[in-house]
């Protein structure tokens, strides 16, 4: 295919996409929208009052909350398993593979109700009723995204590595295993941050009115001010890019540090280059 | 002798997948553990280290038994298949991991790193992040990497497989003459006859977990013991008994329910000599092998014959092929 055509429909693909987030914000930062292409003007009005509610401001603490522990329940426990799986009882994978699709397999309500049904007579925290039940929707997304990082960089081979070189279980779950598994566990915490942070169904259906988060409380304004609506929307955009931003610049920064480390090895052993290799300078060590 | 490996036994589920009786070894030595995929040889290496638990067997290094100590404790080092070089890691990170886990000085780690560096030639990539480099660099940082530690024992298993032709053959050149440098004992692994019979000083060859022959590459080549074994080293011809029946005299009886003959395709000959069998042919194919052109001849009995000679240019002129009835090697069915 031509590179021309292949700009022009993603540039297609772009505009589809883009168009509506542009709609959002403008609409967001004017007081009046109706007749003309552009908004009769523009305002912070929605923003500033935005940020001045404080229900706002509680529902986005609540979602960060909710987002936070279910990421770090998820990562947790199914980091090491996962990791316990492809080393231990790797025939245990092909099993796990089917079932972490099962959330997909099953709609969301069928869950909620069999939930409700299961956990409500026997006086368990809803709370913790939402938390099993986000994670094991986001269960796909941390299994298959690990485990394919693990496979990639066939885990097996540089743990027989790295033992073969007298390195202790503690060494190589820190230097090797974590290491090489950081950018996958950091794209796939992101999602999963994402994933939750965004959710609605499970949340409203289980504990909606007693946990107000972002997405109920969008839905609740647009109802009263399809502005203000909008705003919520464009400020829900602004915090998951930020934290995306700030996922990639800590990621990227590990990556550099390691260069760096290596640059300053170098350095520092300039002079031994110099001084060549002998048989018995390399025995001699002994 | 300074490795001694005898009577491991290792079964994967209820299937036996190594029965090796005895394999001594001596310092500075090189050999190479040479088979068909699957036949168990790098398994016999994870034996060796470690990393596989045989169900019984020793394994003696250096008069010490090993075989109850954990890998990280054997001081054995080993070059793998795909490398296994860290990924997060640097060229010198990954040279140096060894040393830091033996909390060396920060000077002697830098010291012994750049030596070794300098030895594979690898000094100019120390900065590189490994994934940065070429197959044959990788597996010339997984060779410093690993010889760093001063190991007693080194184990590759097949190192070279996964590289081109001309890199193979440089390598090959580079690890005999760092094995004879450092006068390291050295057991290598591949499935590549010419390669075994290029850097080896002994070779075991391995059948279904069992070692059906060890001899120095010439020996092997020359007299192998088994169907198998002249079958996998060479392009041995393998003759067919009632072709070489009419030939029979006192001291040569074809005899098909006891032997298997098979005949070198550098020994056979395109004009008679004394003590000769003349078998009646016809030229089928030329195939050329770079110095070597291989000629394929067809018998009456719709059997393949082939021969190989200098490729010079010239093409045999010739319905007869001639065999040396002292060429012929004669294996007994039971070997087979």
């Amino acid at each position: 295919m031509k590179k021309s055509i292949v700009i022009m429909v993603l540039c297609c693909f772009g505009l589809y996409y883009f168009l509506p987030f542009l709609g959002t914000v403008l609409y967001a930062s004017s007081t009046s929208w109706g007749k003309t292409i552009l908004p009769d003007d523009f305002t912070l009005t929605w923003f500033s009052q935005l940020l001045s509610d404080q229900n706002f401001l509680e529902a986005v603490g609540r979602s960060l909350f909710l987002a936070g522990v279910v990421l770090l329940t998820i990562l947790g426990l199914m980091i090491p398993a996962i990791i316990w799986i492809y080393l231990f009882a790797p025939r245990l994978n092909r099993l796990m593979e089917k079932l972490v699709l099962l959330p997909y397999a099953i709609p969301g309500i069928i869950l909620v109700t069999a939930l409700l049904q299961t956990y409500s007579k026997m006086e368990l925290p809803m709370f913790l009723v939402l938390i099993g039940a986000l994670f094991i929707t986001t269960l796909p997304i941390v299994f298959l995204g690990i485990t394919n990082q693990i496979r990639l960089i066939n885990m097996r081979e540089l743990i027989d590595a790295a033992t073969t070189l007298g390195a202790s279980k503690k060494t190589i779950l820190f230097r090797v295993l974590f290491p090489n598994i950081r950018i996958g566990t950091t794209l796939v915490s992101l999602m999963v941050f994402s994933a939750v942070f965004g959710e609605y169904m499970l949340t409203n259906l289980l504990i909606g009115g007693r946990f107000e988060t972002v997405r109920i409380y969008m839905l609740k304004r647009m109802n009263e001010n399809g502005h203000l609506a909008s705003a919520v929307v464009v400020m829900y955009f602004l915090l998951m890019t930020v934290i995306a931003l700030l996922t990639f610049v800590i990621t990227n920064r590990q990556k550099k540090k390691l260069w760096l480390k290596g640059q300053h090895s170098i350095k520092q052993c300039s002079i031994s280059v110099k001084e060549g290799v002998t048989v018995e300078n390399v025995l001699g060590n002994s | 002798m300074f490795l001694e490996i005898r009577n491991i036994e290792l079964f994967f589920d209820d299937k036996q997948v190594l029965a090796i009786d005895e394999i001594l070894i001596k310092k500075g030595e090189l050999v190479t553990l040479l088979g068909p995929s699957g036949c168990g040889k790098s398994t016999l290496l994870r034996c060796i280290t470690g990393l596989e638990k045989p169900k019984t067997g020793s394994v003696f290094l250096d008069s010490e038994p090993i075989q109850f100590k954990p890998t990280k404790e054997r001081n054995i080092g080993f070059v793998f298949q795909n490398y296994a070089l860290f990924p997060t890691m640097t060229v010198f990170e990954n040279v140096a991991f060894g040393l830091k886990i033996k909390k060396l000085s920060k000077e002697e780690i830098n010291q012994r790193v750049f030596k070794l560096l300098d030895l594979v030639s690898m000094t100019e990539h120390a900065e590189k992040n490994v994934q940065q480099l070429s197959g044959g660099q990788k597996q010339r940082v997984a060779l410093a990497r690993s010889l760093v530690t001063e190991p007693k024992v080194l184990l590759l298993d097949e190192p070279l497989s996964a590289l081109d032709a001309r890199i193979r053959k440089q390598l090959q050149k580079d690890i005999r003459k760092i094995q004879q440098e450092l006068q390291m004992t050295m057991i290598f692994v591949t499935h590549d006859q010419e390669e075994a019979m290029r850097i080896s000083d002994r070779i075991f060859v391995l059948d279904q977990g069992i070692v059906v022959q060890d001899s120095t590459p010439d020996k092997l080549y020359q007299k192998p013991k088994s169907s198998f074994v002249a079958e996998f080293i060479g392009n041995y011809n393998k003759l067919d008994w009632k072709e070489l029946e009419p030939y029979t005299t006192d001291d040569f009886i074809p005899k098909g329910n006891e032997f298997i003959y098979y005949l070198r395709p550098e020994l056979i000959l395109f004009r008679e000599d004394s003590d000769t069998l003349a078998i009646p042919v016809t030229l089928k194919e030329q195939i050329s092998l770079g110095p070597i052109k291989r000629y394929i001849f067809q018998t009456a009995s719709d059997s393949e014959i082939m021969v190989d000679r200098l490729n010079n240019g010239s093409i045999p002129q010739t319905n007869f092929l001639y065999i040396n009835k002292k060429d012929i090697l004669k294996i007994p069915i039971k070997n087979v």
